[in-house]
C-alpha cells in the first residue's frame, strides 16, 4: 500500500533564455509556470501522496546543498521534497524571470541529490524522477555527462523534459527511438498515465515558433541523450498543457463484490465491479463554519419536538418508530420491525432468460453499470462461466437475475447482458424496475392530429439537419465526436477551478466558465457552421409560436440574485483597498471575512453589528434599517418557541433609539405596523406582539421625535387595540412570509 | 385498477395541464381526489344476494368474503377494500361514506334519513375496522342496529342524499383534483312512486355534473331482485347516451364492484410532467432562437417505501425534527446567514458563500440544448448513469412544437438516429449529456386499443469521462464449441418472455402488508408471493440433463461448485495478515500454505494469524493464545511428531 508515491523534482529553467518573447506571446517561462500549477493544483486535488521538490536554476539566489564558492551556483531548492500544498504553488506564482547563467547538468545533479537525501532511509517510494522545464537556450557544461547519466540510472532516476518543441521537424530521425506518445510512456505516473486525450480544441499554441539557435540545438541532442538514457520522455508545452488542463478527481481503486452465482444447480464464484457511475469527488465535501471564524466548524443539532404550539422536545428514550397508515400511527418498536422486514440471504439468482430485444433502455433503473466476471481463482467455474457469456452472445439474450446484497438489504432485480471484445469478456449488470416502480402513461399518437404532420418539405430539412449535424464521424479523424468517454464533467471542471482560484486569491469573486460548449467549443464552431442553413431552412419552414405563457421567473433569486452578487463584488472590491498585505494567507483570509461580514447585520451580534454600521455611515442609514428590519422577522420567524424573542426585542429597542435619534421616525413606526400585521396573520407569532404590547414599545411619538406625526394617545391605542385573529393553517406559513416580507419594503 | 386511479372517467387530463402550467419546472403540490361512497340501505340490501353476484364476489376463494351474503355486508367490504387500497396507492385522497335510508340520520342539514358515516376525510385504521365489522356475519346486525337504527326507512330523498354529499365536496378544506360519487343501490327506480322526487333527484344529479362531481352506479343483485335496468332511473341521472346505455345494462353488474373488492397493494402514479422545457435547435442567421417545447415525464421511478416516522410514546403522536446550528464553544444558534461553506485542501481551509455554491452549479436556464446527432451504434450497454426520463411535445409554450417533434421523431427512427443534447433539468443543476432515442407507437395485435408504447423520445442519461472506471482487462480463455452448445440449450429451456409488470418487489409489499396487519390487528399479514426467487427444483427439471453433461466436460470429478476453496482463503487471509515487510520477503506466488510448512518443519516461521487462521478453518483448539500453542495443535492434527 505504502510503496507507491513518486518522488519528483521539477527543475525550472529560469534563465535569461526562458523569458525571451515576441510581444503577445507567453513567454516559455509563463507557461511552464501554468504547467507547474496545473501539476500542483492536481497532486493536492486527488489528494496525492507523492512528494514534490521545486528548484530553479538561471536565478540570483544559490541555496543548495552541494553549492561552494565555484560550482553549483545559481540553483536555488526553494521547495524541499514534500507532498504537495499551497506553499509550493505560491512559491511557483512567485518566480521571477533570472538573468544568471546556470548549468543544466548541475541542476540536474542537484536535484538528484536532493531527491537522494530526502529519500534516503524512508519507504515506500515507487519512482524517483526529475521533471525539466527548459528551452534550452542556456550555456552548459558537458564534460561529466557520462558520469552523471551512470548515477542516475543507478538512483534509478528517471528525467522527463518540458519544453517548446523538441526540433522534431528537424530531427525525424530520433522520433522512432524515443518512447512514442506520451500518453503510453509513463506507466509508473499517475497524471500521464490516467489523463487522456480530450476533444478539447482551445489550446492556443501560445508559444512562439522560431527557429533553434545552435546552442540549442546542442541542448536538446544532451537533453535527448538523458532522457532516452534514464526511459524518460520528452513533452512540449502544447502536449503537457493539453493532458493537464482537465481537473482529475482521485482515482478509486476498483474494488470487487463477490457473489456466488446460482443458475440451477451450477454455481459460480463471481466478482462485479462498478464500471459507471456518476463520480462525485469526495473533495466536494462542503462543511458549515462559521463566517466569521472559519475555522470553527458548526455543529448541528437535530432535536425532536412535539408537533402542537408547545413544541415540547422529546427525549430519544421517549420516542418510537412507526408508520402511517392512512392518518392511523402504527407505533412500531424495534424488535417488531426487525421481523417485519423481509428476509433474504445473499443471493445473485438467474431466474431465467429473455430476449435481449426486451431489455428496453428505458427500463434501466439504478445508478450503477456494474461488470461482472467469474472470479480468477476458481478456474473451472471462470470457463463455464464464459462459456455461459458465449451463449448468451450468441444467441442475444440476457439472464435475469435476483441480487441481493447482503441479509440486511432489500433484494433487486437485474440483468446481465453480455459483452465480449477481442481481449475482454464480461457481462454488464444492470437493476431493473419492479412492477410498482413502472409508471403507465398514455400518449396520443402524433400522426392523428393533422396539423402536427410534417409535409415532405419539412422531413427533408429535417433529414438535411440530422445529416449535416451527425457527429459520428465529426471529430479530428473521423472519430466519433461528443464520446462520453473523452467529455469531462463540466461541473467537476467548475468546482475545482473554483476552489482553486478561491484558494488563491480568497478575496476576489469566481468567474465560473466551463460549460460544455466552452470546453469544446472549435467542435461546436465547426458544426454550427455546417448546419447554419438548414437551420435557417428549419426556422424558414416549421411555424414555432412563442405563447408567451412561460412565467418570468419571479422567485426571490432572479429579483435579490443579482442585487446580491453585485453587493458582494462591491464588498470584495472593499476588502481588496483595505488589505493589501499578504491576502493569500489563511489568517488574512479569516479577517478579511470577518471585517467583510460587518458590511451587514448578522444574526449573532445584531445589536453591536447595527451600532457598526450606523457609526460607519455607510450603507445608508435606510438600508442599514431595512436590513435589521428583515432580520427582527428572521429571528421572530426562526425562533423556536421564544428562543430567539429576547434577542429580537433587543433589535427593536436598539432600532427604535437609532431611529429617534437619526430623526427618522417613519423607518420604525412601519416596521411596527407590519410587525402588528404579521403578528397577527401567523398563529404561534401572537405571543411576540404580546411582548411588544408588555414591554409598551410603542410607535414613535411627536413628543419623543419631532418628526413623528403620531401623537402619544394614537401610540397607546396602537398597542392596546387586539390583533385582528385570523386562524390560519400552518401550511401557508412560507408564502405569508414571503409576501409580508415584501411588503415591509414597500413600506419602508 | 381504475377505480383507484384518478385518470377514470373523464376531464382528468385537463385538470392536469391546468396543474402543470403553474408548476413549471418544479414539484408539483399534492392533488388530491375525493370520493363519496353512498349507500342505499332499502331492505333489499339484506337479503341473500343473488347467486351470481356470491359466485363473482368470492374472487380470490377467500373464506372471509364466502361470508358475505347480503348485499349490505358485500357494500361494506367493499368500502373497507377500497379504504385500504388508497392507504397504499395515495393516503392523501379523501373519501367517506353516507347511508341513506337509515332509521337515524346525521347530516349538517337535519335531512331524515340520511347518515354520514365517515366525513370526507383521509382513511385511517379505526375506520376500516370500523368497517369490518359492518361486514362481518357474526357482528355487522348489531353493529347495524346501534348505528342507524333497527328498522329501514321509506319516504327518504336520493335528491337530499347526493345534496349531501355536494355539500361535503364543498366544505372540503383540501382542494380536490377530483370529485366522484360512487352509489350503491339495488333498486333501478328508487322514486317509482314520487314524481316530484324523482325530478328532484334527476336536477340535483345534472347539477353535480356540471360542478364536475362524477356520478357512478354499482347495482346490487339480490334473490328478490334480479335485474337493474339503468333506463328506469339511472340514464338520466348518470348522462349516459343510449349506447353507454346498452353496454352497461348488457354488462356483468358485478364487474366494477369485483374491481373494488379486489385489495390492490400498489401505488398510484399520477400522470404529471416532471417539468416542461424548451428544446432549443440553435440560432437561425438572424439571431432568432429556434426553440420548441417538450414536457418531460418519469416512465420508471422507484416506488418509494412508507417512510419511517418518529412517535412520541407518551401520546403516540408524531414528531417534528429541529435542525439548529450552533457554535460548538458558545453554543450560540446561528441563522443562514452566518453559515459559510468550506472545504480544506492541503491544509487550507476554502470557503465559499451558499450563493456561490449554487452559482457553481447553475450552467443555464433548463432546457434541452441540441448538440447533434449519432448513429444508435454509438450508443453503448454501459452508456448508463441513471433512470432517464420521456419527452413528449408541448403546445401550451409554443405552437407547433408537436410538428417539429413528429419530423424529429419520424427523421430519427427511419435513419437509426438518436439525438445528441445537453439537458439541464432545473435551473441549478449542471448539465448533463443525454441521447435521445425515438420511440414509435406500438399497439397490441391482438387487442387494437391497448397501447403498448407511445410514440415520442427517451431521455437517456450519458455519463462523462469521470464516471467510467477503467477497469482490468479480464481475458479467460473462450470456451470450446461444444460448451458452448450445452449452455445454448441451457438458456433454451429457461427462457421466458419478459415483461417489466412481472415481478413485485418483495421487501416493499411485505412492508405493506405488515404495516396493514399491524395497524388493523390482523394476527397474520396477507400472503405474498414472491416471484423473484427462483424454483431450482423447476430450473433443474427443464436442464439437468446438459448440466450434468456440462459438469462431467469441465470440472474434475467430485467438485463441488460453489464453495470456497479452503487454501485459497487460507493463502489470502495470509496475504492480507501477514506484516508489509514479510510480504515483500515472500514472493507473491510462493507457497505459504500451513499443511506444507508443517511438514517441513517450518511452522514456527510463520505469523500467529496465519497458524490462528488455519486453526479457526480447521476447528482446532489451541489450548492457549501462544504460537507455540497454535503450533503444537496443529502438528497434532497432522500427525506430525514434534
Amino acid at each position: 500500500m505504502a510503496s507507491n508515491k513518486e518522488a519528483l523534482a521539477l527543475v525550472v529553467d529560469i534563465g535569461v533564455g526562458m523569458s525571451q518573447t515576441a510581444p503577445g506571446f507567453d513567454s516559455p517561462l509563463q507557461i511552464t509556470s501554468d504547467i507547474l500549477q496545473m501539476i500542483v493544483q492536481r497532486k493536492m486535488f486527488q489528494q496525492s501522496k507523492d512528494e514534490l521538490a521545486l528548484i530553479l536554476y538561471g536565478g540570483d539566489e544559490t541555496n543548495n546543498d552541494l553549492a561552494d564558492e565555484n560550482n553549483y551556483q545559481n540553483i536555488s531548492v526553494v521547495f524541499s521534497l514534500s507532498p504537495a500544498n499551497w506553499h509550493l504553488f505560491e512559491e511557483i506564482q512567485k518566480i521571477k524571470p533570472g538573468n544568471n547563467p546556470a548549468d543544466l547538468i548541475d541542476a540536474i545533479v542537484v536535484a538528484a541529490d536532493h531527491l537522494r537525501r530526502e529519500t534516503e532511509g524512508k519507504r515506500g517510494y515507487a519512482a524517483k524522477r526529475v521533471l525539466l522545464f527548459t528551452n534550452a537556450a542556456t550555456p552548459f557544461n558537458d564534460h561529466s555527462l557520462k558520469v552523471i547519466l551512470d548515477s542516475l540510472r543507478l538512483q534509478d532516476i528517471t528525467v522527463d523534459a518540458i519544453g517548446p518543441s523538441w526540433g522534431q521537424e528537424e530531427e525525424d530521425d530520433d522520433e522512432n527511438d524515443r518512447p512514442d506518445s506520451p500518453t503510453q510512456t509513463n506507466g509508473h505516473n499517475g497524471d500521464s498515465a490516467s489523463a487522456r486525450p480530450t476533444t478539447n480544441g482551445n489550446h492556443h499554441n501560445r508559444n512562439q515558433k522560431k527557429p533553434l539557435t545552435p546552442q540549442q540545438k546542442t541542448g536538446i541532442r544532451i537533453i535527448n541523450d538523458i532522457v532516452n538514457t534514464t526511459e524518460g520522455s520528452l513533452f512540449t508545452f502544447r502536449e503537457a498543457l493539453g493532458m493537464l488542463s482537465i481537473h482529475q478527481s482521485k482515482t478509486v481503486k476498483p474494488t470487487a463484490t463477490k457473489y456466488i452465482m446460482q443458475l440451477a444447480d451450477i454455481k459460480l464464484h463471481i466478482c462485479t465491479y462498478i464500471q459507471v457511475k456518476d463520480n462525485k469527488p469526495g473533495i466536494f465535501r462542503l462543511k458549515k463554519v462559521y463566517a466569521r471564524d472559519p475555522k470553527s466548524e458548526i455543529k448541528v443539532d437535530r432535536g425532536r419536538y412535539t408537533k402542537d404550539e408547545h413544541d415540547e422536545e422529546i427525549e430519544k428514550e421517549e420516542l418510537t418508530d412507526g408508520f402511517r397508515y392512512g392518518t392511523t400511527f402504527v407505533p412500531i418498536n424495534k424488535e417488531t420491525l426487525d421481523d417485519m422486514k423481509y428476509q433474504s440471504e445473499k443471493c445473485f439468482s438467474v431466474i431465467g432468460f429473455s430476449d435481449a430485444n426486451m431489455m428496453r433502455r428505458s427500463l434501466y433503473l439504478g445508478d450503477t453499470v456494474y461488470e461482472v466476471i467469474a472470479e480468477p481463482t476458481y478456474e473451472e467455474e471462470a470457463q463455464t462461466f464464459t462459456g455461459l457469456v458465449q451463449a448468451m452472445y450468441d444467441t442475444n439474450t440476457v439472464a435475469i437475475v435476483r441480487k441481493c446484497f447482503s441479509e440486511r438489504s432489500s433484494p433487486e432485480l437485474g440483468f446481465l447482458r453480455p459483452h465480449i471484445a477481442h481481449d475482454h469478456i464480461c457481462m454488464y449488470y444492470v437493476k431493473l424496475p419492479f412492477a410498482e416502480d413502472l409508471r403507465e402513461f398514455n400518449f396520443d399518437n402524433l400522426d392523428v392530429i393533422k396539423r402536427n404532420l410534417p409535409n415532405d418539405e419539412q422531413l427533408k430539412t429535417v433529414d438535411n439537419l440530422i445529416t449535416t449535424m451527425d457527429l459520428s464521424h465529426a471529430d479530428r479523424g473521423r472519430e466519433e465526436a461528443f464520446q462520453p468517454e473523452l467529455i469531462s464533467n463540466p461541473y467537476i471542471q467548475r468546482m475545482f477551478q473554483s476552489i482553486a482560484q478561491r484558494a488563491v486569491t480568497p478575496d476576489e469573486p469566481l468567474s465560473l466558465s466551463n460549460t460544455i460548449m466552452e470546453m469544446n467549443d472549435t467542435l461546436i464552431q465547426s458544426i454550427a457552421r455546417k448546419s447554419k442553413r438548414t437551420l435557417d431552412t428549419v426556422h424558414e419552414q416549421f411555424i414555432l409560436r412563442d405563447t408567451n405563457r412561460r412565467q418570468k421567473v419571479a422567485t426571490g433569486e432572479a429579483l435579490f440574485g443579482n442585487n446580491d452578487i453585485s453587493a458582494k463584488k462591491a464588498r470584495l472590491e472593499d476588502n481588496n483597498e483595505e488589505f493589501t498585505t499578504d491576502s493569500t494567507s489563511f489568517e488574512a483570509q479569516a479577517a478579511a471575512k470577518k471585517k467583510a461580514a460587518i458590511k451587514t447585520v448578522g444574526t449573532v451580534t445584531p445589536v453591536e453589528d447595527f451600532r457598526i454600521l450606523i457609526e460607519q455611515g455607510s450603507p445608508s442609514l435606510t438600508d442599514v434599517c431595512k436590513q435589521m428590519c428583515t432580520l427582527i422577522f428572521d429571528l421572530i420567524n426562526n425562533s423556536h418557541g421564544d428562543s430567539l424573542f429576547e434577542k429580537a426585542l433587543q433589535c427593536i429597542q436598539c432600532l427604535r433609539e437609532i431611529c429617534i435619534d437619526k430623526l427618522e421616525p417613519k423607518i420604525f413606526n412601519d416596521f411596527e405596523v407590519v410587525l402588528k400585521a404579521h403578528a397577527s396573520d401567523i398563529d404561534g407569532r401572537k405571543d411576540f406582539w404580546k411582548k411588544i404590547v408588555d414591554e409598551k414599545i410603542s410607535l414613535i411619538t411627536s413628543e419623543e421625535c419631532i418628526e413623528s406625526n403620531v401623537i402619544p394617545v394614537e401610540a397607546k391605542k396602537f398597542l392596546e387595540e387586539e390583533t385582528a385573529i385570523q386562524a390560519l393553517n400552518n401550511a401557508p406559513i412560507n408564502n405569508e412570509q414571503d409576501d409580508e416580507e415584501e411588503d415591509l419594503f414597500d413600506l419602508i | 385498477m381504475s377505480l383507484l386511479d384518478q385518470n377514470w372517467g373523464a376531464g382528468g387530463s385537463a385538470e392536469d395541464e391546468a396543474q402543470d402550467e403553474n408548476q413549471q419546472g418544479r414539484p408539483i403540490t399534492t392533488n388530491r381526489d375525493g370520493t363519496l361512497i353512498l349507500i342505499e340501505c332499502a331492505p333489499q340490501m339484506f337479503e341473500t344476494l343473488a347467486n351470481q353476484m356470491k359466485q363473482d364476489s368470492t374472487i380470490d376463494e377467500d373464506d372471509e368474503d364466502a361470508q358475505l351474503t347480503t348485499g349490505f355486508q358485500l357494500v361494506m367490504r367493499a368500502c373497507q377494500r377500497f379504504y385500504q387500497s388508497k392507504i397504499i396507492s395515495n393516503d392523501k385522497d379523501l373519501s367517506g361514506i353516507i347511508l341513506y335510508g337509515t332509521e337515524n340520520s346525521l347530516n349538517a342539514f337535519d335531512f331524515k334519513h340520511i347518515y354520514i358515516l365517515h366525513e370526507l376525510a383521509q382513511p385511517s385504521a379505526e375506520r376500516i375496522i370500523q368497517l369490518e365489522t359492518l361486514s362481518n356475519k357474526d357482528t355487522f346486525k348489531a353493529k347495524y342496529d346501534e348505528l342507524f337504527g333497527s328498522t329501514q326507512a321509506t319516504g327518504y330523498s336520493l335528491n337530499e342524499a347526493l345534496w349531501t354529499c355536494s355539500n361535503l365536496f364543498s366544505n372540503s378544506p383540501q382542494r380536490l383534483t377530483i370529485k366522484r360519487i360512487f352509489i350503491f343501490t339495488c333498486n333501478d327506480q328508487p322514486h317509482a312512486s314520487n314524481l316530484t322526487l324523482e325530478r328532484q333527484a334527476k336536477q340535483r344529479a345534472k347539477d353535480l355534473h356540471d360542478v364536475g362531481i362524477q356520478l357512478e352506479v354499482f347495482p346490487i343483485l339480490t334473490e328478490s331482485i334480479t335485474k337493474f335496468d339503468f333506463k328506469k332511473f339511472f340514464q338520466d341521472v348518470l348522462m349516459l347516451s343510449d349506447e353507454d346505455l346498452e353496454i352497461r345494462n348488457n354488462q356483468e353488474p358485478t364487474g366494477r364492484l369485483n374491481e373494488l373488492l379486489k385489495l390492490v397493494y400498489s401505488k398510484e402514479h399520477k400522470k404529471r410532467a416532471y417539468c416542461t422545457v424548451p428544446f432549443s435547435l440553435g440560432k437561425s442567421s438572424d439571431g432568432t432562437p429556434l426553440e420548441f417545447s417538450v414536457s418531460v415525464y418519469n416512465m420508471v421511478r422507484p416506488c418509494p417505501k412508507p417512510t419511517k416516522i418518529k412517535l412520541d410514546m407518551k401520546t403516540n403522536l408524531e414528531t417534528k425534527i429541529v435542525t439548529k446550528h450552533y457554535l460548538p464553544e458558545t453554543a450560540e444558534i446561528l441563522m443562514p446567514s452566518d453559515i459559510q461553506y468550506g472545504l480544506d485542501v492541503a491544509n487550507r481551509r476554502i470557503l465559499f458563500d451558499s450563493d456561490e455554491i449554487k452559482a457553481i452549479k447553475k450552467f443555464g436556464d433548463s432546457g434541452f440544448e441540441l448538440l447533434g446527432f449519432k448513429s444508435l451504434s454509438c450508443l453503448l450497454p454501459h452508456h448508463y448513469v441513471k433512470p432517464g426520463h420521456f419527452i413528449y411535445p408541448d403546445e401550451k409554450y409554443v405552437e407547433g412544437s408537436s410538428c417539429l417533434f413528429n419530423a424529429l421523431l419520424k427523421k430519427c427512427l427511419e435513419k437509426k438516429m438518436f439525438i445528441l443534447c445537453q439537458f439541464t433539468a432545473r435551473r441549478n443543476t449542471p448539465p448533463r449529456l443525454v441521447a435521445l432515442t425515438a420511440q414509435a407507437e406500438e399497439v397490441n395485435k391482438k387487442i387494437k386499443n391497448d397501447r403498448l408504447a407511445s410514440n415520442g423520445f427517451h431521455v437517456h442519461y450519458l455519463p462523462y469521462a469521470d464516471d467510467i472506471r477503467t477497469l482490468p482487462k479480464n481475458d479467460t480463455t473462450r470456451a470450446a464449441n461444444d460448451e458452448v452448445d450445452l449452455f445454448k440449450n441451457v438458456i433454451r429451456g429457461l427462457k421466458f418472455k419478459y415483461r417489466p409488470d412481472k415481478f413485485e418487489n418483495p421487501a416493499l409489499q411485505t412492508l405493506w402488508r405488515n404495516i396493514e396487519a399491524t395497524a388493523l390487528n390482523k394476527g397474520e399479514p396477507d400472503e405474498f408471493i414472491d416471484l423473484t426467487i427462483p424454483s431450482v427444483e423447476n430450473q433443474n427439471r427443464k436442464i439437468s440433463g446438459y448440466v450434468d453433461e456440462l459438469k462431467q466436460m469441465i470440472f474434475p470429478p467430485g467438485y463441488v461448485m460453489g464453495t470456497t476453496k479452503k487454501s485459497a482463503a487460507a493463502k489470502r487471509k495470509a496475504e492480507t495478515t501477514s506484516s508489509p515487510s514479510s510480504a515483500k520477503k515472500t514472493k507473491p506466488d510462493e507457497d505459504v500454505d500451513v499443511e506444507a510448512a508443517a511438514k517441513s518443519n517450518l511452522l514456527s516461521k510463520l505469523t500467529v494469524p496465519m497458524l490462528k487462521d488455519y486453526c479457526r478453518d480447521k476447528k482446532l483448539k489451541a489450548s492457549g493464545t501462544k504460537k507455540q500453542d497454535f503450533i503444537d495443535v496443529i502438528q497434532s492434527h497432522l500427525g506430525i511428531a514434534q
